[in-house]
């Protein structure tokens, strides 16, 4: 889901951000009428009143049916749910077609965000970290019943790696018992309540009648405390997971781990505060019993230790996944594996087209694609049931002569964004979500031709997509073209 | 059935009537914000609501391992379905309708399991009054397609089969002398005589009469020659596109159907009149886990491998080989390392590589040629490899046993 490669550059301030606008296409149930996909790109409005005369920033991965993207000045607005009073209003707000802020308690900017299937997690300029939305995803500071047992065998893993980060001045002195991590949740009943009310004089004022306040399944945005001196630089929510990348490279995950998405083999269910991820040492001890307890953890393409790299530059989550890039170029993944995103391919097993998971890597611009391929999702051009188990190169003729520089991937869709600025889009399109203009999956990649502009990103929610661009003039039109040259 | 007298244009579903607020609770409680929301929707009608509805729950029933979904997401699926159903009903698009609530069936919970029910008899009860006034009159007998060649079936068994010893057939086999001789031991035997009262007997042979009864259901069947094998993709069809590619391309590997390993008598009421539950599943105190079909072509292949349960193979239809070897060889058999697939041998009894697996070919075994009518006894966690050898329908009967439980 969230993102494929990181860009280290973090709040950038673009000198064009006033003229970046923002497109969509795929699932919005809010923002068309009877609920119809947009299957072209359509211009996101941007909100007036408070930020009146700003302009768009970025664009956020992830969201079911709502988008989610930054303003210039780093308000975190969302949009697109149709939502009036449900769990899923108080996590992604309901603002129909109109893009609102979604109010987060802190002033400072904020410079990435994502969101898993009920949760949402953003960065601001400081390297803080907030997280709301789906409890069971929220750090809550208390100890899982698990913690000890796996208190001994982390602190040896994490002081291991802290030894193995050699960046200059890039690491932080990291204290790494993870005990010592805590959260100082902002929703205690004064401060949570203050973001309820605003929330409600924002919009929906009934909502709370039609959820009872002990009964609350949704927790409000809350810093998420990391021991002092992490910077937390990048973030990305798989389906029940988080995890956040700090700028020391190190790689700090939570939520549901049990398919082995936080790097603690699959025993462990639930991480109920952020814990470490061993990331390198996982991909070298992989037989390391003591530290892999049925880990399913790989490392592809690298064939010696000290090849794997030292820290970690970019982080990616599938629903059940989860992806690291090491600095030396080298893809990590750990979670379910039943497509072979991880180290080996299942066959079925009492199970009905199981699908949904995909991973895709990016090496000097090419793409490389690898999992499973229900909906042509690989982009190889091959038949549904062709999946992959390494990554293999995505050499469609569309992309020939191609440089991809983001790729971003959604539920079972895929897009990236070439040198040359284009945008390619691929795999399930029930939702409009490859923004051809029609619900026709690809098994191979296929141009949004946009005209008049520059992309400048691309980011793939579950059944969306949204491209932020440079503006070359107010009345843009666009067509779509299907460059399918089966 | 009374079902029909309802309302003809909508579909009754009681049970979600009386229980959407709670299983809607339920559902939000495991994070299924955005379904709530649209399956909110759905139930006031919104037919856009309802596919997305059906979609977000199916990526959830398919977004990891089968067996770590969160039981109350089945049920959501379900109530999807049905609420898709009834948007198709109402429409009068009813074979849309029926597959629906079969892909209910299928893949959802138990929760909503009489409604989908409920409603596949009204559906089926519309579709068959719609049938009678296009076709008129009684449809022939058609026999199933017997060209094909059994020596040349039994040429393409595994090396050594039929060589060595094989399992013993026993008639009149009392239930007391079954669990002394064969359960309590752990002893496969073959029943020849047990199955000669099941209604299936003269009504399977029949492709007429399958595809009256459940021809317009869907099902799912694995395509491709192996099962369990990786090539091996999954469809769901309708039953009677099933039987047609097994009477019409049957033999030609590329496109070989296989409904395998499917509860299909829980899905099809009507068939599960054709078959009768063996009274030794309950000798000695058992309990029945599941009733699965298998019917396939000629020349296909369950691989190696073994289930918890006690197991006996019922041949309702046509031949089949099957090797077994005993419970007490596991690392000799090479069972794959995947958790999911532990209890599958890496060895292709098809094509054994030796340089792998040199000793395999010198293990003992038993093996049988089950025929029609008969029933195969495989103890728990005896390694099993079947290969039809005609067009074959099996159903195989799983229980546990209270004074010997299986091992996990």
């Amino acid at each position: 889901m969230n993102g494929g490669e990181e860009k280290k550059e973090t709040g950038v301030n673009d000198k064009n951000e006033k003229q970046c606008e923002v497109l969509m296409w795929g699932y919005f149930p809010g923002v068309t009428a009877q609920r119809s996909p947009l299957t072209s790109p359509a211009t996101v409005r941007f909100p007036e009143g408070e930020l009146a005369g700003n302009s768009w920033k970025d664009v956020c991965a992830g969201g079911c049916g709502f988008g989610m993207a930054i303003s210039g000045c780093g308000k975190l607005i969302t949009w697109g749910s149709a939502d009036d009073q449900g769990q899923s209003y108080l996590t992604s707000g309901k603002h129909g077609e109109t893009p609102d802020i979604y109010p987060l308690p802190t002033a400072d900017p904020i410079i990435k965000a994502a969101a898993g299937w009920a949760h949402c997690v953003s960065v601001t300029d400081k390297g803080e970290l907030y997280t709301w939305g789906w409890k069971e995803c929220v750090p809550s500071g208390k100890v899982p019943r698990c913690w000890t047992s796996m208190k001994t065998r982390e602190d040896e893993t994490s002081t291991k790696q802290s030894s193995t980060i050699t960046e200059p001045g890039s690491p932080q002195s990291h204290s790494t018992k993870s005990t010592s991590v805590s959260v100082s949740c902002q929703n205690d009943k004064s401060s949570g309540d203050e973001t309820m009310k605003r929330r409600k004089v924002i919009t929906q004022p009934e909502y709370e009648a039609s959820i009872p306040a002990d009964e609350t399944l949704s927790l409000p945005p809350c810093l998420v405390n990391l021991d002092p001196g992490v910077k937390i630089a990048s973030v990305a929510a798989g389906g029940r997971h988080t995890l956040a990348l700090s700028d020391g490279g190190q790689v700090w995950g939570w939520g549901y781990g049990g398919e082995g998405q936080l790097g603690l083999g699959s025993r462990i269910k639930m991480v109920a505060s952020p814990h470490l991820i061993p990331c390198i040492d996982l991909s070298s001890n992989e037989r390391d019993s003591s530290v892999a307890i049925n880990q399913e953890s790989v490392c592809v393409g690298a064939e010696q230790r000290k090849s794997i790299g030292n820290y970690i530059k970019g982080i990616a989550c599938g629903g059940r996944h989860s992806t690291a890039v090491t600095d030396a170029g080298v893809l990590l993944a750990f979670g379910w594996g039943l497509y072979g995103q991880l180290r080996y391919w299942a066959p079925r097993l009492k199970q009905l087209q199981p699908d949904y998971g995909i991973q895709y890597a990016l090496a000097d611009g090419r793409v490389h694609a690898f999992g499973g391929n229900q909906f042509g999702q690989l982009g190889l051009g091959t038949n549904p049931d062709q999946c992959e188990i390494v990554p293999k190169l995505l050499d469609a003729s569309v992309l020939e002569s191609k440089k991809a520089k983001v790729a971003s991937s959604g539920a079972r869709h895929n897009a990236i964004l070439t040198e040359d600025g284009k945008i390619f889009c691929w795999g399930w399109n029930k939702y409009g979500q490859l923004g051809l203009g029609d619900t026709v999956d690809r098994n191979i990649p296929a141009q949004v031709l946009l005209k008049d502009y520059m992309p400048k990103n691309v980011a793939c929610g579950w059944w969306h997509t949204l491209s932020l661009y440079y503006a070359q003039s107010h009345s843009i039109t666009y067509e779509q073209t299907s460059l399918n040259l089966a | 059935m009374s079902t029909a007298s309802f309302s003809a244009s909508t579909l009754e579903t009681p049970v979600l009537d009386s229980q959407l607020s709670p299983l809607l609770q339920q559902i939000t409680e495991e994070g299924g914000y955005a379904f709530a929301s649209m399956a909110a929707l759905a139930a006031s009608g919104d037919t856009r609501a309802a596919e997305a509805a059906k979609d977000m729950a199916w990526e959830q029933l398919h977004s990891g391992p089968w067996h770590s979904v969160v039981p109350i997401w089945r049920d959501a699926y379900a109530m999807a379905c049905l609420h898709v159903a009834k948007h198709h009903y109402s429409s009068g698009e009813l074979e849309l309708a029926l597959r629906a609530l079969d892909k209910g069936l299928i893949m959802g919970g138990l929760a909503l399991r009489d409604d989908l029910n409920l409603c596949v008899g009204k559906v089926i009860t519309a579709l068959r009054g719609k049938e009678v006034c296009e076709n008129g009159a009684e449809q022939p007998k058609v026999e199933w397609c017997k060209d094909f060649n059994l020596a040349e079936m039994l040429r393409l068994l595994p090396v050594r089969s039929l060589s060595c010893n094989t399992v013993g057939r026993k008639s009149g086999l009392s239930l007391e002398g079954f669990l002394q001789e064969h359960l309590l031991c752990g002893s496969p035997v073959i029943i020849s005589d047990c199955m000669t009262h099941w209604p299936a007997k003269d009504r399977w042979n029949d492709m007429t009469y399958l595809k009256k009864v459940a021809g317009l259901r869907t099902v799912p069947v694995q395509v491709g020659k192996n099962y369990w094998q990786a090539e091996c993709n999954q469809e769901l069809i309708t039953f009677s596109e099933f039987l047609e590619r097994i009477q019409f391309n049957g033999c030609s590997s590329k496109d070989m159907a296989y409904l395998a390993q499917h509860q299909l008598f829980d899905q099809i009421q009507e068939l599960k009149q054709d078959i009768v539950t063996p009274d030794y599943c309950f000798a000695g105190g058992g309990e029945i886990r599941s009733l699965n079909a298998w019917f396939g072509p000629p020349g296909i292949v369950t691989s190696l491998h073994y289930d918890p349960h006690h197991n006996l193979l019922a041949q309702a239809l046509g031949k089949t080989y099957i090797r077994l070897y005993p419970a007490s060889l596991s690392e000799e058999l090479y069972p794959h390392s995947d958790s999911m697939l532990s209890n599958f041998s890496q060895v292709d009894l098809d094509n054994i590589d030796e340089k792998k697996f040199p000793e395999v070919l010198d293990l003992e075994f038993l093996d049988c040629i089950l025929e029609e009518g008969e029933m195969l006894y495989i103890p728990p966690n005896w390694w099993h490899y079947v290969r039809s050898l005609s067009t074959s329908f099996s159903v195989s009967f799983w229980w546990s046993h209270t004074g010997n439980p299986p091992a996990p």
